[in-house]
């Protein structure tokens, strides 16, 4: 059975054709008596990890006690969409994280895995993550391809015009855009920022934690980025209305970013294919999922400004699952060849 | 006298006669020639050696990926969601074959 797996810095999401599974790649090491801490942690059914004599919490109850307990440290395997290479105990807990999401292949499965297009604002290249990723799937048995984040995007909402158009996967660790024509990459970057990038300007800018505002992004009833709502939100004094103008104020700060960055991108490439006719943006990925993104996003468009023709801006449908359902459909596509 | 000089001295020459055939037949010339040469004060010229810049090569990377395996791990997924999961797979596989 083909599996599609998105690697995300904030989250790992596995998908085949019957399930769809999700894992916060996130983990807390816990103090105390290994034995004492195992014991404990069995008890309530939490899942850790133990590797040279240290327990890591692993997931959403990590993530859960990060909240509760403002000096726990939340620690993250990955950075910027990319292994996270200050954090020297990432390697054993994404094993074990993907060991669970894809378990082991049966009869030589394929597993399709997204990686980020090369970014553009930082030093870093993206091998050795590529690499690293495969390494722990093939061990799993599988035969292992990988794709590019924001063409999985388009494998799921540019099929209708013949995937044709720019895909945008927005993460938590960076932004990935893809201008595709006829299935073809004319042109593909990332940009370092995302939504931890509008979580640490804001938890800055009104001194709530981090980890609370990720909370309040994800989870509060009353966040709508949409324009009607958000002006009622000023006459509000709470500490809450301050941090969802802030969060609203960063979005609009990365989609004009990201933006920017794709019209000199595109200005800069030779070979760039000419659209006579307008193609449309498609939107996915976890950042984008928050209420009224696309007012958000639309106010920040300007098609005078755009060096493509835009017919319509799209935000796909279930966009988290999104790019580990392109992959799914890449990983299906390769093992039916492979039957024929 | 006068014939012992006639003798000495047709063997003299007997001897360089066969000297001379023998020199002709084995001895063989080296081939170098003694110039004498001549020393200029004529100063130096620096000349540019012509240099070939190489080009590049790619080598692959030599990957030596530990896969560091955590000694016990029970990690259960966050969230599983059955059911038949929609893709745009028939539409992507008629868009591949035309």
């Amino acid at each position: 059975m083909a599996k599609g797996l998105d690697c995300g810095t904030s989250f790992y999401i596995a998908a085949t054709e019957d399930t769809i599974k999700k894992q916060r790649n996130a983990f807390l090491t816990v103090d105390g008596e290994v034995g004492q801490v195992k014991r404990m942690l069995k008890r309530q059914g939490i899942p850790f990890v133990e590797k040279a004599g240290k327990i890591h919490i692993v997931g959403q109850h990590a993530f859960n006690y990060a909240q509760i307990f403002s000096t726990a440290e939340l620690k993250r395997p990955m950075k910027s969409g990319l292994l996270n290479p200050t954090e020297k105990d990432a390697l054993p807990v994404l094993n074990a994280i993907i060991g669970e999401l894809i378990g082991k292949a049966k009869d030589g499965e394929t597993c399709v895995y997204c990686v980020p297009s090369k970014p553009i604002d930082v030093q870093r290249e993206v091998s050795y993550h590529e690499d690293v990723l495969r390494t722990i799937i093939e061990q799993y048995g599988y035969s292992v391809k990988k794709i590019e984040e924001a063409v999985a995007i388009g494998y799921e909402g540019l099929v209708d015009t013949q995937l044709t158009g720019v895909a945008i996967s927005m993460g938590a660790g960076m932004c990935n855009i893809a201008v595709m024509y006829q299935g073809m990459t004319a042109l593909s970057f990332s940009v370092s920022r995302g939504g931890d990038w509008v979580d640490e300007n804001v938890s800055m800018d009104t001194g709530v934690s981090k980890a609370k505002v990720t909370n309040i992004k994800e989870s509060s009833d009353t966040l709508d980025l949409s324009a009607a709502n958000y002006q009622n939100i000023y006459d509000e004094d709470t500490d809450e209305a301050n941090v969802l103008i802030a969060i609203r104020s960063y979005y609009g700060a990365l989609v004009n970013y990201l933006l920017t960055n794709l019209k000199v991108q595109f200005e800069g490439v030779e070979n760039v294919p000419n659209f006579p006719n307008p193609v449309p943006i498609v939107i996915g990925g976890g950042t984008s999922l928050v209420k009224g993104f696309l007012d958000v996003f639309n106010e920040q468009f300007d098609q005078n400004e755009f060096p493509i023709p835009i017919s319509e801006i799209i935000h796909i449908e279930d966009a988290h699952t999104a790019v580990a359902r392109g992959c799914l459909s890449e990983a299906q596509l390769i093992e039916e060849d492979d039957e024929d | 006298m006068a014939e012992q000089f006639v003798f000495y001295s047709l063997f003299l020459w007997q001897i360089g006669f066969i000297i001379g055939i023998l020199l002709k037949l084995f001895y063989k010339p080296s081939g170098k020639k003694f110039v004498s040469t001549v020393v200029s004060n004529k100063p130096t010229v620096e000349v540019e050696t012509p240099k070939s810049k190489p080009s590049h090569i790619d080598v692959e990377m030599k990957k030596n990926i530990s896969l560091h395996k955590a000694k016990v791990s029970s990690v259960k997924s966050d969230e599983v969601i059955k059911g038949k999961v929609s893709t745009q797979k028939e539409k992507l596989k008629q868009l591949r074959r035309g």
